[in-house]
C-alpha cells in the first residue's frame, strides 16, 4: 500500500457512497497527481479562508512534568518541545489530529513523478506568518534547508534528500536520489520559519539565527508565542491572521506550565486549573479514570515495548536461549502492570499502523517449554543475565523484575540495572558494557512502518555503531527490504516486504514484544472529543483541532 | 597588616581555595560518569552521525584536560558557557532564575532565624513546660521528615484539598508580575504599589517556605537551645538575677548576644543548605528558580549548567560564610582582643 493511499483510506473512511464515488472519480483521473480531498470527515482537508477570529476568548492551560528549553523547530524534537512547535509552526503537509493519514497545511497538493524521486508541492495562497512576513516558495525553499543544514532534530528524517527548490512562487520542488514513497509523511515534521525572522537574527556566526529561534518564534501556525519562560510558563495567544476560519469552541489562547508531579497535576485537572497534561503512567490514567471532572481519552498508541536480546553476548548467541527468554516472559503480568491500558504487541511493527501484520500470534506464557529449550541448549544453571534498563521509566524496573522472577527459577541469574538515560546507550556501545536484555519503546515516527524496524533491527544501527540494534541482529535479506520497501509505490509490493520482515524478525527470536501500550490522556471533561497526536510517542494535543463540549 | 585586614585576607584566600576544588571537582566528577551528553542534548531519536555533530559543535569530542583547561579559562572570564540543552548562553538563564531561589531562601532562613532564635531561647528558659516540650518534639519531627515529601503533603492537603493556599508557582495566572526591578515579586510589588500582586506573592510563597524551614527549624532551636542553656549557668547571669534585671532585659540584652556565636556559625551553614535544598521544594511547587533549572540540567547531563549552578551556589555559600566570619568579631569584642 503506498503512503498516498494510506492516508487516502482513512480519509475516505465514513464517507457516503455518493461522496466516496465522486472522490475516487477525482483520484483516479489524475493519475500520479496527488491532490488532496475536501471532506466533511474528520480527515478532511483544512479549508482556507477566515482568519479572523468568530470565536469566544478561551485559554487553556496544558501542563508536564518538563517545558521546552529550546523552542527551535529545527532542533526541539522531543514530545515537550513539539507541544509548542506543532501549535506554533506548519508544516507543507499535517497529519490528521489522532491518526496517521495526511492532509494539506501549507501545501493545498502534491505530485510525484513517475520515478518517484520528484514531489511538487502547490502552495496555499494567501498565508501569513505571525511577524507579517508572506509565504512563498522561497520561504519554504530557506526553511528547509535551514533545517538540513542545521541538521539535528528532525533532519534525521530527511531521507535520500537530493535538495529543495522552488520553481515558481507558490511551487516548491524537493528532488531525491532515490524514490521514498512514505515522503509526504515527513513533510508534517518540518515546519516553516518567517523568513524576515531569520534574516533579521542570522548573523554571520550564526547564519540560521539559532540563538534567536531558541526562544522566539515566527511561524504560520494558529498560535503565537507571547512569553517564554521555560522554568515557570510559556504563553500562546491567538493567530488573527491565521489561514483557518476561528469557529466557536476552539481555544484562542493556552499557556504550557510545569509541574514536576503527576498527583499535583491531576489535582490541578480536577479542580478545572489546567485543561490538558502531557505523558503519563498507566498507574496516574488509572486514577484520573476516577476523577469527575476528568475524561480520559485512549487512542492507539503507536508504540510497542521490547525487550532485545543481545546476540553478541554469550549465551542469547544461541537462538534457543533467546526464544526460552521469549516463552518465559510473563506477559499477561506486564498488561496487568499498564492496567490493561494496550495490547499484546505481535511484531516490531506497533498495532494499528498501517503495515501491521495481525496474522502473526500473539506471544504467551510457555515455561514448561521455555525450561526444555533451556536443557537442550546446554546452558549451564547459574549463568548471569544483565538487564539494563532506563531509571525513573517504571515499566523498565517492572520488566527487569520480571525477568528475575520468571528467568531465576529456570536457572538464570538475572543482575538489573536502571541507569538515567542515556546511560544504557553508552553502555550498549561497547561490547565490555552491553546488556544480555534491555527495553526499547519504538515508536512510529511517521506513518511509514518501516521505519521502527530499520531502527532497531537494521545492520546500519548496530548498538556497537551507536545505534538502536540493541539485539545486534544482521541479516542482509532484511536491509535489502529495508531499502526496497521505501522504494516501491506499489502497495502489493510494500505489503509483501513489511509483512516478510516482521515476520523474519520475529522467527528469528531477536527480542521479547512485550507489550503496546495505549495512549491514555486524562483532559478536562470539556475537552473529551479531543485528539493527541499519537504518532511519535508525541502525547501533543493540537489545540485548534479541539472544541469544546460545554 | 591590622587584624581586621589579615582576617579578611586569610578568609578570602581560603574562599577561592574552595571555589578553585569545588569547580574542578565538579566538573571532573561530572565528566567521570559514563553517559553521553551529546546523545541527551541530540535527542532521542537523533542518528549517530547527528550525535557527533552536536558532540563537536559542543567540543565533546575534544580530550577532558582540553576541555577542563577552555572551561576554566571561560569562568575565570566570567563566561559560564553554553546550556547543552538550550543551546543558549547560561548567563541569562541564571539571572532569570535566581531572584526567584534567592526570594525563597532569604524568606525562609529569616523565618527559620528570627522564630528558631525565639523558640531556643523559650526552650532554654522554660525547659519542663508541656508547650517547650511539644514545641521540641515538633519541631524535632519537621526535621526527621523528607522535605519533598513533606512539601508534596503541604501541597496536597492545604492546597488541593483545603484550598487555603495556591498549589504551585509564585503568581496566581490572574496576576501580572510587577516590573522587574529586584525579581523578587515581593520586593518589586512593594516598589511598584501593586498590593495585590504583593499579597499574592506572600500567599504563594507560604508552603514552599513552610516545607524548607520545617527542615530547619529543629536544627536552629537546638542549638540555640543549647548555648542559650549554657550562657543561662554562666556567673554573670545570676549576679544579674541577684540585682533584680528583669528577665527580657536579662535574655535580650545579654544572654542573647553571648549566646549568638554558636547560632549565628549554624545560620550560616544553613544558608549553603537551604540553596541547596530549594531544589526539590522548587520542582514540588513548580517555583522556577534555580532548583527548577538545576533538575532539568540533571536529568539531562547539562554538564554546563550544572557546573554553573554549583559555582553559583558555592559562592552564594562561602560568601555568607565569610560575612559570618566578619560578624564574630563585630558580635563578641573577646574575639576582636585576641
Amino acid at each position: 500500500m503506498d503512503n498516498h493511499q494510506i492516508g487516502l483510506a482513512d480519509q475516505l473512511r465514513g464517507l457516503s457512497r455518493r461522496q466516496l464515488l465522486t472522490r475516487l472519480g477525482v483520484a483516479g483521473g489524475i493519475a500520479v497527481a496527488a491532490p488532496f480531498l475536501d471532506a466533511c470527515s474528520s480527515s478532511s482537508a483544512p479549508s482556507g479562508g477566515a482568519g479572523s477570529s468568530a470565536a469566544s476568548s478561551i485559554n487553556v492551560t496544558w501542563t508536564n512534568v518538563a517545558l521546552p528549553t529550546n523552542v527551535d523547530p529545527a532542533i526541539g524534537y522531543d514530545s515537550d518541545t513539539l507541544q509548542l512547535v506543532r501549535n506554533v509552526y506548519e508544516g507543507l503537509l499535517e497529519y490528521v489530529p489522532g491518526g496517521t493519514s495526511v492532509r494539506p497545511a501549507l501545501a493545498t497538493s502534491y505530485t510525484v513523478s513517475p520515478d518517484g524521486t520528484t514531489y511538487t508541492f502547490q502552495l496555499r495562497k494567501g498565508v501569513v506568518f505571525h511577524d507579517g512576513a508572506k509565504l512563498d516558495a522561497d520561504a519554504v525553499v530557506t526553511s528547509l534547508n535551514r533545517i538540513r543544514e542545521i541538521d539535528q532534530g528532525p533532519a534525521s528524517l530527511l531521507t535520500n534528500l537530493k535538495g529543495f527548490s522552488a520553481s515558481g512562487p507558490d511551487t516548491v520542488v524537493i528532488e531525491l536520489t532515490a524514490p521514498y514513497a512514505f515522503l509526504p509523511g515527513v513533510m508534517p515534521w518540518l515546519p516553516v520559519v518567517s523568513p524576515d525572522a531569520l534574516k533579521a537574527h542570522s548573523t554571520s556566526g550564526d547564519p540560521h539565527a539559532e540563538k534567536w529561534f531558541a526562544s522566539n518564534s515566527a511561524g504560520t501556525g494558529p498560535y503565537q508565542m507571547t512569553s517564554f519562560s521555560p522554568t515557570t510558563s510559556i504563553t500562546l495567544t491567538q493567530n488573527k491572521h491565521y489561514w483557518q476560519p476561528w469557529t466557536a469552541g476552539t481555544p484562542t489562547a493556552g499557556s504550557l506550565t510545569l509541574n514536576a508531579n503527576v498527583a499535583t497535576q491531576l489535582e490541578l485537572l480536577q479542580a478545572g486549573q489546567v485543561d490538558f497534561l502531557g505523558a503519563i503512567s498507566p498507574d496516574n490514567a488509572a486514577t484520573a479514570k476516577t476523577l469527575s471532572n476528568v475524561a480520559l481519552l485512549l487512542q492507539p498508541g503507536f508504540e510497542v515495548q521490547i525487550l532485545p536480546l543481545n546476540m553478541m553476548r554469550a549465551p542469547m548467541d544461541n537462538p534457543k536461549v533467546r526464544e526460552a527468554v521469549i516463552k518465559a516472559f510473563n506477559y499477561s503480568a506486564f498488561k496487568t502492570f499498564n492496567k490493561g491500558f494496550g495490547t499484546s504487541a505481535n511484531s516490531p511493527v506497533p498495532p494499528g499502523l498501517p503495515g501491521w501484520d495481525s496474522t502473526i500470534p500473539d506471544p504467551a506464557q510457555d515455561l514448561a517449554a521455555a525450561r526444555q529449550l533451556i536443557a537442550s541448549a546446554g546452558v549451564p544453571s547459574g549463568t548471569t543475565l544483565d538487564f539494563i534498563g532506563v531509571g525513573g521509566l517504571d515499566y523498565e524496573t517492572f520488566a527487569g523484575t520480571v525477568l528475575q522472577s520468571t528467568l531465576e527459577p529456570l536457572g538464570f541469574k538475572v543482575n538489573v540495572s536502571t541507569p538515567q538515560w542515556p546511560i544504557p546507550a553508552t553502555l550498549m556501545s561497547k561490547a565490555s558494557t552491553a546488556g544480555h536484555i534491555t527495553f526499547l519503546n519504538l515508536s512510529a515516527n511517521t506513518n511509514d512502518p518501516s521505519v521502527v524496524i530499520r531502527e532497531a533491527w537494521s545492520s546500519a544501527n548496530l548498538a556497537t555503531k551507536g545505534g538502536y540494534n540493541w539485539s545486534n541482529y544482521t541479516n542482509a535479506q532484511l536491509d535489502s527490504d529495508l531499502t526496497a520497501f521505501g522504494a516501491t509505490s506499489s502497495a502489493a509490493d510494500q505489503k509483501t516486504i513489511i509483512t516478510r520482515m516482521q515476520q523474519t524478525i520475529v522467527a528469528d527470536n531477536t527480542a521479547v514484544f512485550a507489550f503496546a501500550p495505549q495512549l491514555t490522556e486524562p483532559v478536562a471533561r470539556k475537552w473529551r472529543n479531543s485528539k493527541y497526536d499519537a504518532l511519535f510517542d508525541e502525547n501533543v494535543v493540537r489545540w485548534f483541532y479541539c472544541k469544546s463540549a460545554d | 597588616m591590622t587584624f581586621t585586614a589579615q582576617f579578611v585576607a586569610r578568609r578570602l584566600g581560603a574562599a577561592v581555595l574552595v571555589l578553585l576544588v569545588v569547580i574542578s571537582g565538579t566538573f571532573l566528577l561530572s565528566h567521570a560518569i559514563p553517559a553521553d551528553p551529546a546523545r541527551a542534548a541530540a535527542g532521542l531519536h537523533a542518528g549517530q552521525a547527528q550525535v557527533q555533530a552536536v558532540a563537536h559543535q559542543l567540543g565533546l569530542d575534544q580530550p577532558l584536560w582540553n576541555q577542563y583547561l577552555t572551561y576554566m579559562g571561560d569562568v575565570l572570564r566570567g563566561n559560564l558557557g553554553i546550556s547543552y540543552v538550550s543551546r543558549t548562553s547560561i548567563e541569562p538563564q541564571l539571572a532569570a532564575a535566581l531572584p526567584a531561589t534567592l526570594e525563597l531562601v532569604l524568606c525562609s532562613f529569616l523565618v527559620c532565624a528570627i522564630f528558631g532564635v525565639i523558640a531556643g531561647m523559650a526552650q532554654a528558659w522554660w525547659p519542663r513546660k508541656a508547650g517547650t516540650r511539644l514545641l521540641r518534639g515538633t519541631s524535632i519531627l519537621g526535621t526527621a521528615l523528607p522535605v519533598f515529601w513533606f512539601a508534596i503533603i503541604l501541597q496536597l492537603v492545604f492546597a488541593a484539598r483545603l484550598n487555603w493556599f495556591p498549589i504551585e508557582g509564585r503568581l496566581g495566572a490572574d496576576t501580572l508580575p510587577p516590573p522587574h526591578l529586584t525579581g523578587f515579586y515581593t520586593v518589586d510589588a512593594l516598589l511598584s504599589g501593586q498590593w495585590s500582586a504583593f499579597g499574592d506573592a506572600v500567599i504563594h510563597l507560604v508552603l514552599p517556605v513552610l516545607s524548607l524551614v520545617a527542615w530547619m527549624f529543629a536544627l536552629t532551636s537546638r542549638v540555640a537551645e543549647r548555648s542559650f542553656a549554657t550562657e543561662l549557668t554562666r556567673p554573670y547571669v545570676q549576679t544579674a538575677v541577684a540585682r533584680g534585671v528583669s528577665s527580657s532585659r536579662l535574655l535580650w540584652r545579654h544572654v542573647l548576644r553571648n549566646a549568638l556565636n554558636p547560632i549565628i556559625t549554624m545560620l550560616g551553614l544553613q544558608f549553603g543548605w537551604l540553596l541547596a535544598g530549594t531544589i526539590l521544594v522548587e520542582v514540588v511547587f513548580s517555583w522556577g528558580g534555580l532548583g527548577s533549572v538545576m533538575y532539568t540540567a540533571l536529568q539531562n547531563f547539562d554538564y554546563p549548567m550544572i557546573e554553573a549552578i554549583t559555582l553559583v551556589i558555592t559562592v552564594a555559600f562561602v560568601v555568607v560564610n565569610l560575612v559570618v566570619d566578619l560578624l564574630y568579631p563585630v558580635v563578641d569584642p573577646r574575639i576582636r582582643r585576641q
